[in-house]
């Protein structure tokens, strides 16, 4: 009888504690979005596409450009970043957390376009905007993609098929391990990505991407190519039908208001007066005279830009300290600037050399020398005679793009370009092609099918 | 189990009250084996209602007692009863003294065990009991400081000398890398918050959520061991479980223990930075070493001239004396039906760093009340307040620029007025001379300009009800609630945000708040079934439910013309409302009116549902069996993996019960253990199963933004770890003479790793159950008394733990792919869990003063090449221990805590920056050994500001020059104390009173050159903090402190 009450208070109290089992409670979903909820509506798409214009403007605020400017000539050693005085050195290791940085932020680009496209099929939209949400996508994509190849692999050319080690095609987003494709693989995605987005984008787009914007980049990928046919008739496609215009004030790195010039720019919104989301942090923190500058110039820059005086000379200042001159610039100073990604003026050099190539239409060429000559030097002396040859453009093309594109990393691509292309070219005394001109992956991109670079040999 | 222990306390309180004609008394005094006297005894007259408790001073009395013969018995817990036959005379009377004797058997007692208690005899698992005095002995804020040493297998490695920094606490080994290696903590059967990131590691530090637990309010600790002792708590088990109980009232009257405490604090060293002309003539040499000429450009701007009219000491002005007090009362309080314990205290622990201290405000009550004979009602709270007043360390400034970037040829103060030229030749104020320098660190600018507040609000309550519906069956429900507030408010003067006076940012406030609060609830049946006379049984049966809910904005800043002081001295800020009227140039304007970043809000959420269940079984007192056996689900667990299963067996045989043991003659006691099980480790972050989307509202073009910020992971789950244990309790000499050796063996796998994917992935990290880690060891504990006569006793106790650690997978991943932030270790299969994986160094080489390496051939090479990095050197150490010595000599007592670490090293990675490439930080005075011309053999390399000369781009050279040896032997505390007898002062009545002073961490024997051996640096992840402890990067060294205790009993 006892044991039979035991018993009975003994399954009351399993049935109590049974109270608790209510399987539902573990589902504690968080609050943030999951995956499979988060794109249900044109909206949510929009805000994904934004983001990645969010990330590229974290991309080009300069950090990425840095690290191409680092490799070239233009710049001294800086003393104060050591990630930037490795990368001055071309001496990159696995570990140079602003490398790393600058690749992640292109990849982190590429994810987020892929998110794109997948979840284009996911919603309903029109035909228009389909197709609009996948050029958009893709163009970024190609960006990333063009400029990862361009720092981080041996230039186009540098084998004659292209089969040397590029980087990975990231077309998904799942986190498969993937090998390294060769960089005449990425040049073809780049440019099926391009030839789809020049064909779908809208002319005009507000601040974001439009399809003059690719044609642009097909441009500045063609001529890196070698292609100076289609880089010419791209360049001339936008100089002559796009709304842009050369700028007739100097500076390109405008603000509030985006230069006439800037066929796609990474853009600081204003958020009241003299406040913007401000995406040009790299540039000012680096470059600034205002502040404890980390990047500064060549002796030899500094002189070739400044010698013939004119507006664009007043971007330059000397400063002492004890035994010591250091040459800066102050292009950067503003507080606020939007960043032309792609402009007019590169379209019209790239144009001017490569018609000297073509050795065609060289008065055009001339032309488009002289508008940029005479808006440098805010007067027509150091202007090309309309009779000059297409070494004389090509040479003039060479030296005002070193000086009108500065600090955006242009210089170092047209130098390995030209170096790939069988020119003799040495950097700070280095082979254009020293293994250590294509920055060093981080350690973990490593995996079986993917060799890191070779480091070094700049030395 | 544990109201098993109640009862016989409330047997022991049971006053006898009787009314009776006699007017004849015994009387007597009760004294302890020590001679002590002993209140509370219960002494009564054997088959009658008459006895007495002692009192204070042991004295009792039984009145009105009738001539004849008695049989007298005195009883209290944990001693043997004395049962003494009186005579009680026709007239006047008696007096019966008595000495009580421990019962070795009994006293050794209850101890906690997960959902009950048991007596230590019967414990079939690991189990490791620390009394109340050994924790509260250290003056630090944190009772987990004072473990080390005290608890074999247990390695408390104490946080820097930092106010209330976190120890890193690991049990046998460490078999964890991304998820927690942190025991379970559980309070008075509550799994406390216990998240060290709950705030990042913002300045150089990690909260310590232990913090505000006042240590003078825990009665015991018992450390949980192996998985027969921890397979009860599933999936949170593998790690070891440390279950802190907390003191309750206890016998009749009211009892009081007061004790204060007054101290100072200390470094245990000094850095030893250059002072400025030995910096400047460093300086040039590299510089001239280069091949340049002249004067070298100085860093942060400073011309020679004023270089060299400067010489700051940035120790002094970080480093000072810190003052501590604390200040703590407890009541026990006892009625009838209800015993009640009530502890209050106050303490303030400033350390030696300039402007940091901890306080600590706490107050705790439990409540224990018998509503009827076979019900009774448990209740318990804590409310406690810990604020730090914070200063910034290591990488974040302070001290840690003071062993780098501020160097000595940088002053305080501008010295001059300064003044800026304006393009129309007008001369503006830059500095005034009394304005803070600006130019480069300014650890005194950085203090003053800041003030930083760190308040944590913590409440631990719970409700417990015991109902025994039939004799032996005690069914318990428990709710219990777990609440903290941590508010981090930093301000930052104009003053500090202002480089020179053209400059005109405002003054920000800036607050990070974290609620947290942690639900639990479990219900449990425990039924005592007696077979027959050789054959008992006990079964529990339980479940639990536990939530836990974070919640916390991220920082709220403002920074308008308006803001004047910390959000907490300034409340009308936080509204939303009060909108500055005037914008300065160079604010940052917020999205939200009045608001940089509103908050944005980070939630999170997890929970478990239990079904436990633990059989003991006892076969004639002297074989001991348990089975136990859980299943957790977790909200943290993928969905294919929701529910875990684990279960332990274990056994355990008093061979010295056993004639042929006996009959040795060697043994007073000795008994085997052996136990196997499966434990778990659920210590995931929340919601890692799902992949995340983030959303920005405001962000590019003024839009709102989402994207894919981590994949998810529908298999996550538990670390699983299989634990086999065996030991062997020995006693000798009456047990005057105890010893213990465990050995044990724990194969991990599915160890979680927070992996990094190849980064053209797009994804930074995401977890996954890869790895498996092997940690085996012994641990032997020995204790005597050595001496234990009358006046003098000697008792010693030693402690020895090893443990060897390795992984032994970890997928497909490299070494380098388990992202460990700014620790320079990494995870290599065949080594241990936090390896250090490096270049190595060979020699300077005597012609050119480059440093030689090896490549991984072992071929000499000037390139310093991460590629040839080999695992070399172990953060943990092969073994750990104590060695506890009291030596009493009647009223004095002098105590003595030696700890040591063995076999481990630590990597000085700030000494790579300290002594390696010459830049913009100072360096130590070992340099003065360097290479200076060919022939040298110098202990560092040439000096140069060239990192080509150390055969790479950076000066960030992670080699095996900076690691070493880190053996250590710590004195960590040395006490006198003074007992007085009791007394009385006007009607106050002193049961017992004791002067303290003592030294901690006073002296250290070690080879180890830089600060402190005994290092856990700040964290930037779980990782972190199970890979890189005695990894010190700028850390601020132990602290040393000298402390004068009082207590008072009465």
């Amino acid at each position: 009888m006892k044991s039979f009450k035991t018993l009975t208070i003994l399954a009351a109290a399993a049935a109590l504690l049974s109270l608790t089992s209510c399987e539902d409670l573990l589902d504690k979903k968080p609050d943030q979005l999951t995956p499979d909820e988060a794109i249900t509506n044109p909206q949510h798409l929009q805000e994904l596409l934004n983001s990645v214009y969010d990330i590229a403007a974290n991309t080009y605020d300069g950090r990425l450009q840095n690290l191409g400017e680092l490799l070239g000539d233009n710049l001294i050693r800086p003393t104060q970043n050591d990630d930037y005085a490795e990368v001055w050195q071309r001496n990159t290791i696995f570990f140079n957390g602003s490398v790393g940085d600058g690749f992640r932020q292109s990849y982190r680009a590429i994810l987020r376009a892929n998110s794109v496209i997948e979840n284009i099929g996911n919603i309903s939209l029109s035909e228009d905007e389909v197709l609009r949400f996948e050029a958009e996508a893709r163009f970024l994509r190609a960006l990333a993609h063009f400029d990862v190849v361009r720092l981080f692999a041996q230039p186009y050319g540098f084998t004659p098929s292209n089969t040397h080690f590029g980087v990975a095609i990231r077309t998904f987003t799942r986190p498969d391990a993937l090998p390294r494709s060769t960089v005449a693989e990425v040049y073809d995605v780049v440019i099926s990505d391009l030839i789809f987005a020049e064909a779908n984008l809208p002319d005009q787009n507000d601040v974001y991407a439009n399809k003059w914007a690719a044609k642009a980049l097909l441009s500045r990928v063609y001529f890196q190519m070698h292609e100076y046919n289609l880089a010419a008739s791209y360049a001339t496609e936008v100089i002559e039908s796009s709304p842009f215009t050369l700028a007739d004030t100097l500076t390109f790195y405008t603000w509030p208001e985006v230069s006439s010039e800037a066929i796609f720019a990474i853009y600081s919104a204003p958020r009241g007066e003299n406040v913007s989301d401000n995406r040009s942090g790299a540039f000012r923190n680096n470059y600034s005279t205002l502040v404890n500058t980390i990047l500064r110039l060549q002796p030899e820059y500094y002189n070739a830009a400044t010698t013939n005086g004119g507006p664009r000379a007043t971007f330059y200042e000397q400063t002492t300290q004890d035994d010591n001159t250091f040459f800066e610039t102050n292009i950067f100073n503003a507080d606020n600037f939007h960043i032309p990604v792609l402009s007019i003026t590169e379209m019209r050099l790239t144009r001017a050399e490569a018609l000297s190539y073509l050795n065609l239409n060289l008065t055009t060429a001339v032309n488009d020398i002289n508008l940029i000559r005479s808006r440098a030097y805010g007067n027509d002396l150091f202007n090309l005679p309309e009779s000059a040859n297409a070494d004389q453009i090509k040479s003039a093309a060479r030296n005002e793009r070193r000086f009108e594109l500065a600090f955006t990393g242009d210089r170092t691509q047209q130098l390995k370009r030209r170096g790939a292309e069988g020119e003799d070219i040495l950097i700070r005394n280095a082979p254009w092609d020293c293994p250590g001109m294509a920055l060093q992956f981080p350690v973990t991109e490593q995996v079986d099918g993917f060799p890191l670079n070779p480091t070094g040999g700049c030395n | 189990m544990k109201s098993y222990t109640q009862k016989i306390l409330t047997v022991v309180g049971a006053l006898f009250i009787t009314v009776s004609a006699f007017s004849q008394n015994i009387t007597g005094t009760v004294y302890d084996e020590k001679g002590q006297t002993m209140p509370g005894v219960t002494v009564r007259i054997e088959a009658s209602t008459k006895g007495d408790a002692s009192d204070m001073d042991g004295k009792y009395s039984i009145e009105n007692v009738a001539p004849g013969q008695y049989t007298l018995v005195f009883t209290f817990i944990g001693y043997k009863d004395l049962v003494q036959t009186v005579t009680m005379p026709a007239t006047g009377n008696l007096t019966v003294n008595k000495n009580m004797e421990v019962d070795a058997e009994v006293l050794s007692e209850f101890v906690v065990v997960g959902y009950g208690v048991q007596r230590k005899r019967e414990v079939t698992g690991s189990i490791t009991t620390v009394k109340p005095k050994d924790i509260t002995d250290i003056p630090a804020p944190s009772f987990e400081a004072a473990l080390q040493g005290k608890a074999a297998g247990v390695q408390v490695t104490q946080g820097s000398g930092m106010a209330g920094s976190a120890s890193v606490v690991r049990i046998r080994g460490i078999a964890s890398i991304s998820a927690g290696g942190d025991p379970l903590y559980v309070v008075d059967g509550i799994p406390i918050t216990q998240d060290y990131f709950l705030n990042g590691n913002r300045g150089g530090m990690n909260t310590n959520p232990l913090a505000t637990i006042n240590p003078n309010d825990i009665e015991s600790i018992d450390i949980l061991k192996d998985a027969a002792a921890t397979g009860i708590y599933g999936s949170r088990g593998a790690n070891g479980v440390i279950l802190i109980t907390t003191k309750r009232g206890r016998n009749k009257g009211v009892k009081f223990d007061f004790s204060a405490r007054l101290g100072t604090s200390h470094p245990t060293a000094r850095p030893n930075m250059l002072n400025s002309s030995q910096y400047l003539q460093l300086y040039q040499e590299a510089w001239e070493n280069d091949g340049n000429v002249g004067l070298a450009p100085l860093p942060g701007g400073v011309s020679w001239d004023d270089a060299r009219k400067t010489d700051t000491d940035w120790v002094d002005e970080t480093i000072g004396v810190g003052f501590k007090q604390a200040y703590n009362l407890g009541v026990s309080r006892g009625w009838d039906k209800v015993n009640a314990f009530f502890g209050v205290g106050y303490e303030d622990n400033g350390t030696f760093l300039i402007g940091n201290s901890y306080e600590r405000t706490s107050f705790r009550t439990n409540i224990d009340w018998q509503l009827a004979k076979n019900l009774k009602l448990g209740f318990g709270t804590s409310l406690s307040r810990g604020v730090n007043n914070r200063v910034s360390a290591a990488w974040s400034g302070g001290l840690g620029d003071a062993m780098s970037t501020a160097l000595p040829i940088y002053p305080i103060y501008w010295g001059t007025d300064k003044y800026s030229y304006l393009a129309n030749g007008d001369s503006v104020l830059e500095h005034a001379a009394t304005d803070f320098w600006t130019n480069g660190p300014n650890p005194v600018r950085q203090r003053e300009g800041q003030e930083w507040r760190t308040q944590e609000w913590r409440s631990l309550s719970n409700v417990r009800l015991d109902y025994e519906p039939v004799k032996n069956l005690i069914v318990s429900g428990s709710f219990a609630f777990d609440y903290m507030d941590l508010r981090d408010d930093i301000y930052t003067d104009k003053l500090l945000r202002n480089a020179n006076r053209l400059q005109n940012f405002s003054s920000r406030a800036e607050r990070y708040p974290t609620w947290v609060d942690n639900w639990n609830t479990n219900v449990t049946a425990n039924y005592m079934y007696d077979l027959d006379d050789n054959n008992s049984f006990t079964f529990l049966v339980g479940s639990e439910y536990q939530q836990s809910r974070n919640r916390g904005l991220n920082n709220i800043t403002r920074e308008d013309p308006s803001v004047t002081g910390p959000f907490f001295r300034n409340r009308d800020l936080l509204n939303q409302e009060f909108i500055p009227q005037e914008i300065v140039e160079g604010d940052t304007i917020a999205a939200v009116p009045g608001f940089i970043n509103g908050g944005s809000r980070v939630t999170g959420r997890s929970n478990f549902i239990s079904y436990f269940a633990r059989v003991n079984y006892d076969f004639k007192r002297k074989y001991f069996a348990q089975v136990s056996a859980r299943v957790d689900g977790s909200s943290k667990f993928g969905a294919n993996n929701r529910y875990g299963f684990f279960p332990s067996a274990s056994a355990g045989w008093i061979l010295s019960d056993e004639a042929f043991i006996e009959d040795l003659g060697v043994f007073s006691f000795l008994k085997l253990t052996a136990g196997v099980g499966l434990v778990g480790n659920a210590a995931i972050p929340d919601y890692q199963q799902y992949g995340s989307f983030a959303i920005v509202e405001n962000s590019y073009n003024n839009e709102p933004i989402r994207f894919l910020a981590t994949p998810s992971n529908p298999d996550i789950r538990w670390e699983t770890a299989n634990i086999i244990d065996a030991s062997l309790e020995m006693g000798f000499f009456e047990d005057r003479l105890t010893s213990k050796i465990s050995v044990y063996k724990k194969n991990t796998r599915d160890v979680l790793l927070n992996v990094s994917p190849q980064p053209s992935t797009g994804f930074d990290n995401f977890w996954d159950n890869l790895g498996r880690i092997v940690n085996q060891g012994v641990e032997l504990e020995i204790g005597a008394n050595i001496i234990d006569s009358r006046d003098f006793i000697w008792r010693s106790d030693l402690n020895i733990a090893y443990n060897d650690n390795k992984i032994t997978s970890i997928g497909d991943y490299s070494p380098d792919a388990v992202s460990g932030g700014t620790n320079d270790t990494r995870v290599v299969v065949g080594a241990p869990v936090g390896t250090n994986f490096l270049v190595r160094f060979s020699h300077v080489d005597s012609e050119t003063g480059r440093p030689v390496y090896l490549d991984l051939n072992g071929n000499p090479t000037f390139t310093w090449d991460p590629a040839n990095r080999v695992p070399i050197g172990r953060v943990l150490p092969k073994a750990v221990g104590g060695w506890t010595n009291t030596w009493t000599y009647k009223r004095w007592e002098v105590g003595l805590v030696v700890v040591y670490s063995l076999g481990a090293n630590i990597y000085d990675s700030s000494s790579k920056r300290q002594l390696g490439v010459v830049t913009d930080w100072n360096m130590r005075t070992e340099i003065f050994d360097r290479w200076r011309q060919p022939g040298d053999e110098a202990a560092f390399p040439r000096l140069t500001r060239l990192t080509e000369t150390h055969g790479a781009g950076t000066p960030w050279i992670n080699t095996d020059m900076w690691l070493h040896q880190g053996d250590y032997m710590r004195f960590r505390r040395l006490s006198v104390t003074y007992n007085l007898p009791s007394f009385t002062v006007g009607a106050m009545k002193f049961d017992r009173a004791s002067v303290t002073a003592s030294a901690m961490n006073f002296f250290t024997i070690t080879n180890f050159g830089g600060l402190d051996p005994e290092i856990a640096r700040d964290f930037e992840n779980v990782n972190d903090r199970n890979m890189s402890p005695n990894i010190s990067y700028l850390t601020p060294p132990q602290e040393m402190s000298f402390v004068l205790q009082f207590n008072l009993n009465f």
